[in-house]
This record gives C-alpha cells, sequence and structure tokens, in this order.
C-alpha cells in the first residue's frame, strides 16, 4: 500500500505540504518568536528582517502566520474530529436500525444539508461568543457532519446486507460485536478519506467567521490577520502593505490545496481496494 | 484431418499488475482444422479467455501481446492495420462473448440489432438483411415472427443467447469463436443451446471454436479438444482420445474430478494442491507439484509437445508411461 | 424425532408498500424432513425457491404459512419463539461470506470466544480448527485477509467458522458452484466429513444433479420446481427409477462427461423450451405447460406429493401412466 501511495504524486505532493505546515504548526512558533509591536514599523515591505513585511503595529508578518498555523489547523482538526463522531453514530444507528429511527434522522440529515450554513454559523458565533477553540470547533462541526452521516447510512445499508452479517447473526455474535468489530472496519477507510476533506471544510468555514471578526478568541489567526488587514485598518490600500494582506490568504490558499491532493491520492489508493473488497 | 483455418504458433501474452508481469498465455501453439468443432478446457485464469481476445485483438488496456503469430486463411492476423482488421472481424471471424445476453442493447428491437450489424460492415437492403435474420432465427428454433419485433427484456436468457448466436452469422463468417456460451443459464436451456450449436455445425459447416470450462459440455458437442493449463497447452486431441485416452496427468486428473449423474463415483478424486501462481510460476512443468507421477526431469525441464498418434499431442515427459483408460 | 420438519410451508413474497400486493409464491406448500446426521439434497434451478426453503430451515425466514419443526418444536410459535436452531448455513460465494477486513483469526477467534473456548487457548483452538479444515500449515493463514486465499480455501474458512457453534444442521447453498471444476469433490469431501465425523446433518442446495449425486449417494434427494417438490426418494431409487417429466428433463439436459454417452442422450423434447416467470406460475400442476405428456387434469389442479413406497414421492397425477425411462 506504501508503494502505491509514493507512486501518486500528487498524494505525495500533498503529503509532503501538509507535513510542512503540520511543522510549522508544532515547531515553528518554538522558532520563529512572536516579537512584539513597533508602531514606527508598521505596513513594512518585504525585507530581510521582515521576510513578509509587518503588520498595522509593526509586528512581523511571517511570525503571525506561523503562530496562526496552530490555530488553524487545531481548530480544523478538532471540527473534524467532532463531526466524523456525530456522522458515524447518526450514520450507524440510522443504517442499523431502521424504520423510524431511520426515517426521524434522515429527516434531521435532509434539514441541515438544506439550511445555509455560513449564516448560520456567524449568527452562533455571534450570539454564543466563541472564546476557545472548542466551542468554535463544535459550531463548525454542527454543520459538517450531515453530508457525511448519509455517506455512513448508505454504507452501512449495503453492508448490512452481506453474507457475512448474515453469519455473524447466525453465530449469535450479538448486535455490538456486529457494529464494532464488522460494520465499523469496512468505514474507517472511507471516513479516513473524508477527514481531511473534512478539515479542509472547516479551515474555510473557520477562517471566513473569523475573518468577519465574529471568533475574536487569538490575534495571530490567520482569519483575524485578514480581519485587521482589511477592515479594521485599511492595509489593502497601502501598496507596499500587499504581501502583509496577501500571506494569509496564501497561506490558506496552499493549505488547501495540499489537503486536496492528498484527500484526492488516498481516494485514488483506497478506491480499487475498495472495489476488491467488493 | 484438415488444414487449420486458425493457427496460433508460440502466442505470449502478459497482462501488468500490480504485483508485476503476469504471462497468461506463454508460448501457446494450437491449430483448430476447418470444418471442426472444436473445444478449449480449462479452470479458471488458465488463459483461455485471453486466448480468445488475442484472436480478435480485443485486448484489455494492461494487456500485451509480446510474441507469437496467429494465422486466418494464411495471413498473420497480428500484423493486420485497423481497416484490414475490420474486415476480418465479424465478416470471416465471429465471435460470441461471455453472457452475451447481456450485451444486447435494451433500448433496440432484435431486428433493428440485426439490421446494424451488417450495416456496420457492408451496404445491403433492409428487406435482405431481415429475411437473412429470419432463417438464421429459424436455424436456432426461434420464431422470427415474434422475436424479431421483440425487445431483450421481453426474452430469456436463453433465448438472448440464441438472439445473439444468429447475430454472428448474419456475415456468413467462418470461424464462430463462442466464449463460455451457457453461463447464467439453466440446465435445461444449455442442453437445448448445445443442441442448437451441433446443428448449426452441421447444417452450416462452419468452424466452431468454444472456450469453457465445463468440461461435460465439451463432451457432447466438440469433436477436437485443447486442454489448457496456468497459460500452456497440455494436450490437444480428439473428444473421444482426450476423455478416453488421456496422456496428460492433468487431463486424466480433471476428468476424474467431475461426477457425474451416471457411472461409478468410488473413482473420483479432486486434483489435489492448487493452480499456481502466473507471475511466479514453478520451475519445469507447471503441473509437477500436483502430478502423481512427477519425475526429477518435471521440476526441471519444460516438456515440449510430442506426438502420441497422428492428431495426438501432449506436453509431459512421462506420457508413455500413463495407460489409457479404455482398454 | 426428526431434526427438522418443514410442514406445508408457503412463502409469498409481499410487493409494495402502502397497498400489499401478492407478489412472488415462492415456496407453495412444501414438506420435507430431514434427520438426525442426515444427507438430503435440494436440486432445483434458479427461481425455484430453494434457497428462500433454504433460509426458512434455518429460521432465518418466517413462512407465510407452515410449521418449521426442529426437534419437535415449533420454532415460530408460542413458546418456541426465537427458539432459531444452531444451523448454519454456508453460502455461494465466498468472499461475501467473510469481513474483508478482518484476517482469519478475527474470523474465527469471536465465535470460538462466543462458544466457550477460553480466551488464552483461542489462538491454539483457532488452529486446531483450521487444520480440522485442511487449511494447512495454519500459522501462515492466521493473519492473511480473504482476498489473500483462494475460492477453495475460503470456502474452507466459512465451513471452520460454521461447524463452531457445533451445530446439528448446516444449510450449503450453491457451496461448490464458483470453484474451480478439479477442485469441487475437495469441498464435497470435506463436507462428507463433517457428517460423518461431527454428526451434522446437511441440506445440500443446488441445480449441478452430478454434485448432488456425489455428496448425497447415501442419502436423500428433492427435486424443486417453482415453489413446489415434484420428485422425492433415496438418491439411489430417484435416479435409477425417475418418474416426474421435469426430473427425466433434467437427467436428459445434465452433461456428463463421456463423449459416447452424451451423444446418444437427446433433450427430452418439451413443449416449451422456456422457463417461465415464477411470478405468475401456471395454474394446476405447474410443469404442465412443458410437460410432453401433459392432459387435462394437469391444467386444472395441482397434483399433491403421494407417496409410491418405499419413500419414493412424486407429484404428478399420471405417474402411473409414464413410460418408463432410462438415463442412459
Amino acid at each position: 500500500m506504501m508503494r502505491t501511495f509514493l507512486q501518486n504524486r500528487r498524494a505525495v505532493a500533498g503529503a509532503v505540504i501538509l507535513m510542512l505546515y503540520l511543522l510549522m504548526a508544532t515547531i515553528g512558533p518554538i522558532l520563529v518568536p512572536l516579537g512584539g509591536q513597533a508602531p514606527e514599523e508598521a505596513f513594512q515591505p518585504p525585507s530581510w528582517k521582515h521576510p513578509l513585511g509587518t503588520d498595522y503595529l509593526g509586528r512581523d508578518v511571517l511570525a503571525q502566520i506561523v503562530h496562526g498555523s496552530r490555530d488553524v489547523l487545531f481548530v480544523a482538526f478538532l471540527a473534524a474530529i467532532f463531526a466524523i463522531a456525530i456522522a458515524i453514530s447518526v450514520g450507524i444507528l440510522a443504517g442499523f436500525k431502521g424504520g423510524v429511527v431511520d426515517q426521524a434522522l434522515m429527516t434531521l440529515v435532509n434539514m441541515m444539508l438544506t439550511i445555509p450554513h455560513l449564516p448560520v454559523m456567524m449568527i452562533l458565533a455571534a450570539v454564543f461568543r466563541v472564546r476557545d477553540p472548542f466551542s468554535f470547533a463544535s459550531i463548525l462541526a454542527l454543520w459538517m457532519w450531515a453530508g457525511l452521516a448519509r455517506a455512513v447510512r448508505s454504507q452501512v445499508l449495503s453492508l448490512r446486507e452481506r453474507d457475512f452479517i448474515e453469519a455473524a447473526k447466525l453465530l449469535k455474535l450479538g448486535s455490538f460485536h456486529i457494529i464494532f468489530k464488522e460494520i465499523l472496519p469496512n468505514i474507517v477507510p472511507y471516513v479516513a478519506i473524508n477527514f481531511v476533506s473534512m478539515m479542509r471544510g472547516a479551515i474555510v468555514s473557520s477562517v471566513a467567521i473569523m475573518f468577519l471578526g465574529l471568533a475574536p478568541f487569538s490575534a495571530t489567526n490567520w482569519g483575524m490577520m485578514l480581519n485587521m488587514a482589511t477592515i479594521q485598518t485599511g492595509a489593502i490600500y497601502i501598496p507596499q502593505a500587499l504581501p502583509y494582506v496577501l500571506s494569509p490568504l496564501l497561506a490558506i490558499m496552499l493549505l488547501q490545496l495540499g489537503g486536496y491532493f492528498f484527500a484526492s491520492g488516498l481516494e485514488e489508493i483506497f478506491n480499487p481496494r475498495l472495489r476488491a473488497h467488493e | 484431418m484438415n488444414e487449420a483455418i486458425l493457427s496460433i504458433r508460440d502466442l505470449v501474452v502478459e497482462f501488468e499488475v500490480r504485483e508485476g508481469n503476469l504471462r497468461s498465455v506463454d508460448r501457446v501453439s494450437l491449430d483448430v482444422p476447418r470444418g471442426a468443432f472444436m473445444g478449449l478446457i480449462g479452470e479458471s485464469g488458465c488463459g483461455k479467455t485471453t486466448i480468445v481476445q488475442a484472436v480478435m485483438n480485443l485486448m484489455p488496456e494492461n494487456g500485451y501481446i509480446r510474441a507469437g503469430e496467429i494465422f486466418f486463411d494464411g495471413s498473420d492476423i497480428l500484423k493486420l492495420s485497423e481497416e484490414e482488421l475490420r474486415r476480418v472481424r465479424w465478416e470471416k471471424i465471429a465471435m460470441v462473448f461471455q453472457a452475451a445476453q447481456n450485451s444486447l442493447n435494451p433500448v433496440l428491437k432484435v431486428s433493428e440489432h440485426m439490421v446494424d450489424t451488417v450495416l456496420a460492415h457492408r451496404r445491403e437492403p433492409k428487406s435482405r438483411i431481415l429475411q437473412r435474420a429470419a432463417r438464421l432465427l429459424e436455424l436456432v428454433r426461434l420464431d422470427p415472427g415474434r422475436v424479431l419485433d421483440s425487445y431483450p427484456h421481453e426474452l430469456s436468457g436463453g433465448m438472448k443467447q440464441r438472439v445473439v448466436i444468429a447475430m454472428s452469422l448474419l456475415l456468413d463468417p467462418e470461424l464462430l469463436i463462442l466464449d463460455e456460451p451457457t453461463t447464467a443459464l439453466d440446465l435445461i436451456s444449455q442442453a437445448y443451446l448445445m443442441e442448437r450449436l451441433r446443428e448449426i455445425h452441421g447444417e452450416l459447416g462452419i468452424t466452431m471454436f468454444m472456450v469453457t470450462h465445463d468440461v461435460s459440455n465439451v463432451a457432447k458437442v466438440a469433436d477436437r479438444v485443447a486442454v489448457m493449463y496456468a497459460a500452456k497447452i497440455l494436450e490437444v486431441g480428439s473428444v473421444e482420445e482426450i476423455f478416453y485416452d488421456a496422456r496428460h496427468p492433468y487431463t486424466r486428473g480433471l476428468i476424474n474430478a467431475i461426477p457425474s449423474i451416471v457411472g461409478d463415483l468410488s473413482e473420483k478424486r479432486p486434483i489435489p494442491g492448487l493452480p499456481p501462481s502466473l507471475i511466479n510460476p514453478p520451475p519445469g512443468c507447471r503441473f509437477h507439484p500436483r502430478c502423481p507421477w512427477a519425475t526429477s526431469i518435471c521440476r526441471e525441464a519444460e516438456p515440449e509437445m510430442e506426438e502420441v498418434a497422428p492428431g495426438h499431442f501432449v506436453a509431459c515427459h512421462n506420457w508413455r508411461g500413463i495407460q489409457g483408460r479404455r482398454q | 424425532m426428526m431434526l427438522l420438519e418443514l410442514q406445508d410451508i408457503h412463502v409469498i413474497f409481499q410487493r409494495g408498500w402502502l397497498r400489499k400486493r401478492r407478489g412472488a409464491h415462492a415456496v407453495a406448500g412444501v414438506s420435507l424432513a430431514l434427520e438426525e446426521k442426515g444427507i438430503l439434497a435440494l436440486v432445483g434451478e434458479s427461481g425455484c425457491g430453494k434457497t428462500t426453503l433454504g433460509r426458512v430451515a434455518l429460521g432465518l425466514l418466517r413462512p407465510t404459512s407452515g410449521k418449521v419443526l426442529y426437534e419437535g418444536k415449533d420454532i415460530w410459535g408460542r413458546g418456541g419463539k426465537g427458539l432459531r436452531p444452531t444451523g448454519q448455513t454456508v453460502y455461494q460465494d465466498s468472499y461475501s461470506a467473510l469481513n474483508p477486513v478482518r484476517t482469519v483469526y478475527q474470523t474465527l477467534a469471536p465465535p470460538l470466544r462466543r462458544y466457550g473456548t477460553p480466551r488464552k487457548r483461542l489462538r491454539e483452538e483457532t488452529k486446531k480448527l483450521l487444520e480440522f479444515v485442511g487449511i494447512m500449515p495454519p500459522d501462515y493463514f492466521l493473519n492473511k485477509y480473504p482476498y489473500h486465499l483462494s475460492g477453495g480455501m475460503r470456502q474452507r474458512l466459512v465451513f471452520a467458522r460454521a461447524i463452531i457453534p457445533k451445530p446439528k444442521l448446516i444449510v450449503a447453498d450453491e457451496p461448490v458452484s464458483m470453484i474451480d471444476a478439479s477442485l469441487r469433490l475437495s469441498i464435497l469431501d470435506l463436507m462428507l466429513r463433517l457428517n460423518r465425523e461431527l454428526g451434522i446433518a446437511f441440506l445440500y442446495i443446488t441445480h449441478d444433479l452430478a454434485t448432488a449425486r456425489y455428496f448425497a449417494q447415501a442419502g436423500r434427494i428433492a427435486v424443486m420446481y417453482l415453489g413446489a417438490i415434484v420428485e422425492e426418494g433415496r438418491m439411489e431409487e430417484v435416479l435409477e427409477r425417475p418418474l416426474h417429466p421435469y426430473l427425466r428433463a433434467l437427467l436428459s439436459a445434465a452433461p456428463i462427461p463421456d463423449p459416447e454417452l452424451a451423444r446418444k442422450r437427446e433433450l427430452m423434447p418439451l413443449r416449451e423450451a422456456e422457463p417461465p416467470s415464477a411470478e405468475h406460475p401456471p395454474p394446476g400442476c405447474r410443469f404442465h405447460p412443458r410437460c410432453p405428456y401433459a392432459q387435462e387434469i394437469c391444467a386444472r389442479e395441482m397434483p399433491p406429493l403421494r407417496d409410491l413406497g418405499d419413500g419414493h414421492r412424486v407429484a404428478c397425477h399420471l405417474v402411473e401412466m409414464l413410460p418408463p425411462w432410462r438415463l442412459t
């Protein structure tokens, strides 16, 4: 399996990018200190001292990007985990139990899917005063689990009909065993592929919310940076401060790209095997 | 024996798979005599379907014909251009694929299938095509009045299979190749189809080449049989020679492993062991790990085809020591 | 007392959700019995209801009407409710019968545990089980996944799993039809061993008369057509003296690996070559539209399954008047 992965150039490229970001998020802040404010050096263009220039308070932009990556990745990671946990639970419950439970849950899922996410998230974020990554991630997760839940449910439905499930029932192995030992392991590859996609979705949503200033719990957060740069301080009107404005954007874009390559690479790897497992 | 209408010489076909290079056909030589009803039998994975694909040059994406020649009517069809090959396909060599009944277009009536097939190859007035189609449908015991106007889903599996066979005969081919024609058919339909095939063979004098894993069906319809195992042809002979005087241990073992509704069951035995990997085949004779007659030479050298009797060939070092079954 | 008794089983599949329409009458009045350690081959073509009957026999499907008695107790009746026999089933497609993401060990260990093997003996018992069914060497296979195994090996694994609860009955539905011809007998021999050594009764469901004959040589055969049993009796007797026209047609159609014999035989001419639809079975005797001997009564009344002595039962109005018929 490793070999097929390494042969897929996109997957490898994606993995490399993600690894770099991960490094940046974990050891970056130690290597690149945040530095203090120096208002007289505001909106400096890129130089050796400040590779990406400075912001409105004279703080180094690169340092902020590095520190911000932690927040962004952490929130996205949490959101993805929460969303997946909910999706698996709902999907398995609906698929396995069937009947009224299934109908009810699917109605809920359909409702969730039709409600526009961003406006509602914005309202929730404003109302609940998001103060920390956990509550932020929870709100994000609330709107991310629905699609995956439906996919998990359909996988469970098709697995339920397989002979080996009937065999487990005939052997009287019990529902607990069937759900956790027979069905769940079959869903894991599918969910793993979706994990990265969920993170990407979370990043976009979180940055959007932070850009609008609705989750002000961290100043170095990329979304906050954009917020400060554009709305608060009008840096977009200052030509030499362009790197300051563009840096968070590029950071996000590159991260998303890496995630996309990695996820599609994963899918290519898992798919023939998923097909072989038919 | 007649001269060969189809002559395969030293054919080598490989597939590129994840684990490496899978040699599905390994230096196979085979002659199909003109006018014969020849059967090629072998179990799953032995390469028989690949041979059929190679003859029609319809290899899947990861399949490559590495070496060999396939002579039809004197010329090597592997060297033909795409245009020349199109003229050979269907007009000279027709083919009925496995589960062909499922390849009928569900939105076309049978008559439209027939007309389309002919018009793809030559110009002919529709009425004449339909006349011929009606005659061929009668040949396979289908009622043209009812069938020509039907859609595929209105016909049973057996009927569809016969429609496909009739279609294959539309352009008056010289050779008809059938790949597992009885798949997905119930027993009675299978027997019925086999009888129709023999009738067609008798009436039209067309050469038939049937590839199948069903050994018993071959006993009923074929006059010549070739046995394939692990990408190699092990034995070729008349149907009587193969069933009553087989000289290759695999052929003996195979026929002995098939239970029957008549006869003594106490002699029946499975062949021990498993078929070998085609990526890493065993050295020497491919069958030696499972062969009760294997000797040291079998592990070292691959046996060449030797003549047991005129028309009866076997690839085995020790065939002389193996007695015929019928005294 | 019989191990399993099916009494006048009817299975009608409902179609539609709001307006329940009558769907296929998959099983129409079948009564069968299987004694302890017995072997019964249930032979018929696809769509005849044999698979459905197999599921009814195991308690997986509740019949629309009729009784299923396991060791004398009605498994769907009061008091017997939920008394599913510890029967097991083996399927045609061994690949789908195994969880593709579970190793051989992970497939066998949970049932072993469930049926009493203590945790520390699990590995050892698994290996002994693998040896017993012929998966050798056991150490090599313990952590392999199903796709590593050949078809025959997988089927053996399915059998290994099936015998863990020490079942008295195994329903084998086309267990060898997806296995190479030269290896089929090895699986059938395994089944015979399980029958002999472990005393497991077998209901062998197949369309292949030849393997049925091999496996149930010393047992019984029941021939099914469109949901009804048309002939039943000891295998030797039934093949020696086949009575029902459908069975005769089947026997005439079954291929024989012997060119001389095969060419001498001709398919028994039937009035209609095409098999009928299971959804709209003909009235009266279900075989009458195709039967060369059919008379007027055959289109009117469904013939009962009558015992002609010696346990040889046939469902045909005209059985006494049929000309004698031999296989060869």
